[in-house]
Parts: structure tokens; sequence; C-alpha cells
């Protein structure tokens, strides 16, 4: 069978983004929180740490969209603050376990032999670990801190990227362009770096989509149990867990961030998929 | 000898494979003279493509090489290729050898514009001062081979041009530092005949305005009737017959290049048949105790299963291994 040619090149990626409603519309979500979230300080006349006792666990309504929580904070502010932290948490753990999987990966796809075997043992054992379980104890030591949830969540994920990358890094320096290139007298710094990087991108870019929501459900995970984000730093993941004691009497406390989480949840997710399906020539539908 | 550029002299590739080695190439002398173009000719697997690729270094790095591959420099310096270091015989590839692939689609990277690939080439090897000289050499160069309206094509990607300019492309990035030697395996298999001819008329020229010398390994007995000055017939990892082109074409020894030469379809010539080789090439390590092709052979003796013939010399620069070709030749 023929290999079909990629067609990966900037303006033809960008047309098909285009014109694929599920990346827009998802896309354009993704703004839209990013936008809310840096532009809460305008949008809301209340601080999000500033209390008011006498109205506690408001209902919504009343100059609080979403009511108050047990101290009597905004909770409608309180979101678009926690938001701020789940998108940190989204794209800086993210984006530094794919750095960290792409360099294990690539060096082991290419230098085989031992140091293939130790890179990929370490990420084995990493991903033998369940991930919850290496984030807590990562936490636990460290101390809960957006820094300390940060580093738990790269050790946490960079294993799976690396193994992803090391297999497309293997099919990519078998094909014939790469031996063309050794045929010019390009060496192996240079065929890393101007051919195989490049086309290792559509699937790193696949990758980071893909794992940022695992990103974000880590850290609303962690928050939950108490040992991610410290109060009075706040975070999704926290407001759903503080709010546990109240579910029944003020239901919304933990309704509202919640259904935040999903939100920017599966809109990454769907435009991590969309982006696979954009990229991945072999999934195309033409 | 003043005029060789490239002597393989004993030439053994062997693969490790589930801890046996198994020989690809078995002792291949070759002699590549300044200026000529050799064809290298034999069935698929034969190790022809395994021979033009130890030359460069590309072997895969569970093959095995013995033997020696003289490089015969302009200033009479002669040395073995074998032997050099990879970073050594990489400045080679490229300002002294250049090779072309048998698969265009695949063997230009589909996310970088050509020109910049043509162009990477110079800038490896540091012979241009920057990169808006080398755009400058590219363009001129691009338009030689044929691409038309170059400084256009020049920021295309791969996927926009078709089967043969990309072929044009690879060309170009194998002669753009003008090497001495050119390795094409299988220039043309995957193009279709129009586009063959184009690709080996330009081959051609490109050899004769560098002053090019030129493997051309092929299958098709016709490119090398079109193209190459002298021939060598390889089958098994062996060098089988060799002559200069029309020598062979005129008068064939070996069975087994006579049964290349009689395998060619010919208009006229009985539609309903078309002659074949019987059988197929045996495995790969299961060695023959004589020749290699006795098995396949329409004129064997009982001798051929029992003894390794030697190269004979049939005068006028042709050489055969058979024992039979005296006979055959009545």
């Amino acid at each position: 069978m023929k290999k079909t040619q990629k067609q990966n090149t900037g303006s033809d990626i960008l047309r098909r983004i285009l014109h694929n409603k599920t990346a827009m519309i998802s896309g354009i979500i993704i703004l839209i929180i990013i936008a809310l979230a840096v532009l809460a300080p305008i949008l809301s006349d209340y601080d999000e740490t500033s209390q008011d006792l006498l109205k506690r666990l408001m209902p919504p309504g009343n100059g609080h969209i979403f009511g108050t929580d047990e101290l009597g904070r905004d909770v409608f502010t309180r979101i678009f603050y926690g938001t701020r932290v789940s998108l940190m948490i989204a794209l800086i753990p993210t984006a530094l376990a794919v750095i960290l999987g792409a360099v294990a990966g690539i060096c082991a796809a290419q230098f085989r032999g031992a140091a293939d075997f130790i890179i990929m043992r370490i990420a084995d054992v990493m991903l033998a670990i369940p991930g919850m379980l290496l984030a807590m104890v990562v936490l636990y030591t460290l101390g809960g801190s957006l820094a300390s949830v940060i580093i738990s969540l790269v050790l946490v994920e960079w294993g799976g990227i690396a193994v992803v990358v090391r297999t497309a890094t293997l099919e990519i320096r078998e094909c014939e362009f790469i031996e063309a290139a050794v045929s010019t007298g390009a060496g192996r710094l240079r065929v890393i770096i101007r051919h195989i990087l490049p086309n290792l991108v559509p699937t790193l870019i696949v990758l980071f989509t893909l794992n940022i929501p695992s990103s974000i459900l880590s850290e609303s995970a962690l928050s939950f149990l108490g040992i991610g984000i410290q109060p009075p730093q706040v975070s999704l993941g926290l407001m759903v867990g503080v709010s546990r004691q109240y579910l029944f009497q003020s239901p919304h406390l933990a309704l509202a961030p919640a259904c935040m989480i999903m939100i920017l949840v599966l809109s990454f997710n769907f435009l991590g998929d969309a982006l696979r399906d954009i990229l991945d020539p072999d999934r195309r539908t033409l | 000898m003043k005029d060789t550029l490239l002597e393989l002299k004993d030439l053994t590739v062997s693969v490790r494979q589930e801890k046996k080695e198994i020989p690809i190439v078995k002792g291949v002398d070759i002699v590549i003279p300044k200026g000529q173009i050799v064809g290298l000719v034999g069935e698929s697997g034969c190790g022809k493509s395994m021979t033009a690729r130890s030359i460069m270094g590309l072997l895969p790095p569970s093959a095995g090489v013995s033997g020696q591959i003289l490089w015969h420099d302009t200033d009479g310096t002669v040395t073995d290729l074998t032997g050099l270091r990879e970073n050594k015989l990489r400045k080679m590839c490229g300002p002294k050898i250049g090779m072309i692939f048998q698969e265009p689609m695949t063997s230009l990277n589909p996310m970088m514009r050509i020109g910049d690939q043509v162009a990477e080439v110079l800038l490896i090897h540091k012979l241009v001062k920057n990169r808006a000289e080398a755009a400058e050499k590219v363009i001129r160069l691009l338009g030689e081979v044929g691409i038309s309206d170059p400084g256009l094509r020049y920021r295309s990607y791969p996927h926009e041009l078709s089967g043969g300019m990309r072929q044009r492309v690879m060309i170009a990035m194998a002669v753009i530092c003008e090497p001495d030697l050119l390795i094409a395996d299988e220039p043309t298999t995957a193009l279709d005949v129009t586009v063959e001819a184009q690709i080996l008329k330009l081959i051609r020229r490109m050899c004769g305005s560098y002053h090019m010398s030129a493997i051309m390994i092929t299958h098709n007995m016709g490119v090398v009737s079109e193209i190459c000055d002298s021939v060598y017939v390889m089958y098994m990892g062996r060098i089988m017959e060799r002559a200069a082109v029309s020598q062979l074409f005129e008068r064939p020894l070996h069975p087994y290049t006579k049964g290349l030469l009689s395998s060619i379809p010919r208009i006229g010539a009985n539609p309903e048949y078309l002659e074949t080789i019987p059988g197929n090439i045996p495995e790969l390590g299961k060695e023959a105790v004589g020749c290699d092709f006795c098995i396949r052979c329409s004129e064997d003796e009982h001798r051929c299963f029992f003894e390794h013939p030697q190269e004979e010399d049939a005068g006028e620069g042709h050489f055969v291994s058979c024992f039979s070709w005296k006979r055959g030749e009545r």
C-alpha cells in the first residue's frame, strides 16, 4: 500500500480546523473561558476572598449570580478565580510533561540500546504506579501548593507521552526522507531537529490537548481531597470539596464549580479529538 | 588505474538475523570509471541496493561490511570508505557522493519546503555564506533540472508536486554540491513510463554537465540500454556477468542475463506468451554449494551443482561467471 503523504503544512491545518465544527465550537468555548478567567477582576464587583459573614450560604440571586458560600464569598467570582488556577494547571504541567516526554521519547528512539532501555523502564515504572497515588505521594512530601501540584502532574504524565513519542519517532526515522537526509551528509542532531521534530509536531499537539483534561481532573481531585491547592487560594476542585458539607442545604455551591470543570474538560477533550482527526492523515476522511 | 573513481574490492555485506549471519552481498568487485554510468542489474533482493548503500554507509545497524571500498580522490589520494569514521563519511556524502532514491513520494520531508530541503545540503557542508546565497543557487539548479517557475516552486511543499517533479527535486538535492559520484537506486521504478524517459535523460545530462560518474541500480534492462555505459549483472549477491552495454546486449553469455533479456516484452512477439525465468530466488541464507543459479538454469551441467564457477574472460572487456558460456555461445 502506498503511504499517504501527510499534508500538514500550517495553512492546510488552519483551513481544516476552520472547517471542523467540533474543533471550532470547543475552541471558541475555551477562548471564552480563558477571556473570562483573565478578565475576572473587571467582570465582578466582588473580591474572591472577601468574606461577608452576614450573607452566608445565600441561594442564587440578590446580586450574587450563583449565591454565596459558607463564608459569604461570591461563588460566581470565585469560579472565575478558580478557573484561573485550573487553566494554569491545564497548560503549565501538561506543556512541561509534553516537553519532557518528547525529549525522553526522541532520545530513546534515536539512540536505542542502553539509553532506550533505561528511559523506557523508568517510564514503565511511572506508568505502573497509579497516577493519583503517585501524585498524592509527591504532594504529601512536598506539601500542597500550586508548584507541587505542577511537579506531581508532570511526573504522572510524562511517561505516557514518552512512550507515544518514542513509537512515533521510530516510525518517522524509518521513512525514506530521513535516509535521504543522511545521504546528503546531515548529522544526527540535524536529522532530529530539522526532520524528525517537525514531523512530530502534529503528534505533540494532539498529546498536549488530550492531556489537558486529565490534568484539570487530577488537580480537582487532589484539591477535593484537600492535598492540592490550599485555601485561601481558590481552585474549582477545592470549591467542590469544601461545599461537600453543605450539599443538601446549598447544592449550588458544589454544582456551579463542578459544571465549570465539566465544561472545561469536555471542551479540551473535544478539541483534542478533533485535532487528532485533523492532523492524523490515516483517520482523515476526505 | 588513473581513470578509476571508485573501486569495490571483494565487498561482502551480511545481515545478522536471529543470531545467524545471512550474507546478502558475497564478494563483489566493481570498478566505476570516471565520467561513466555503470548499471547494476538484478532481480529484487539480489543485493544491488545493499551494495550501493554500503558505499554511503546507509546500511541497517544489523549489517556488517567487509572488503574494501576504495575512493580515488581528484588529488590522487585513495581512501577506503569502509574504514572511515561516521562523521568523515558524512562529510563526503553531498560534496563527493550524491544519492537518488526509489520512492520520490516518501524521500522528501513532507514538512519542509522543497527549496529549503535542497538548500539544506549546501548549508550542511557550509558551501554558501548564508541562506540567501543558497536560495539563489537552489533556484538556478531547480530550473536546470526542469522545474518550471523555480522561484515560485521553491516555496512548495512536496505534496504539491507530482512524482516526476519530486524526483527532479531529489536529483537537485543529490547534485547541488556537484559530487563526483551519483548513486541512483531505482530512480524511475515508481514513475510512469513517459516520466521515466525524461528523468533518465535528465540524469544523463546532469552527469555530462557536472562530469559525474553514476551507479544506476535497476531491474529494468531497458533503462540500462538507454543510459548506461557498462553493466554488472547481479544474482544472489554475486556478479554473474559484466560488460559494456553494447557487448552485453549483443552477446549475453550468462544464462541468467539471457533470461533477463528475453523477459523484456517486445512488440510484435507472441502476445499470448511472456518469457520468464522459471523459479524464484532461493531463500536467503540457504547457501548453494555450487553455482547460485544452477537450480533455475537451463544450461546446467553436473558440476554446476558442486563447484563454484570462477569469473572468466570472454574477451573485449566481457567477463562471465559460468561454466557453460562457451557452449552457450556456439
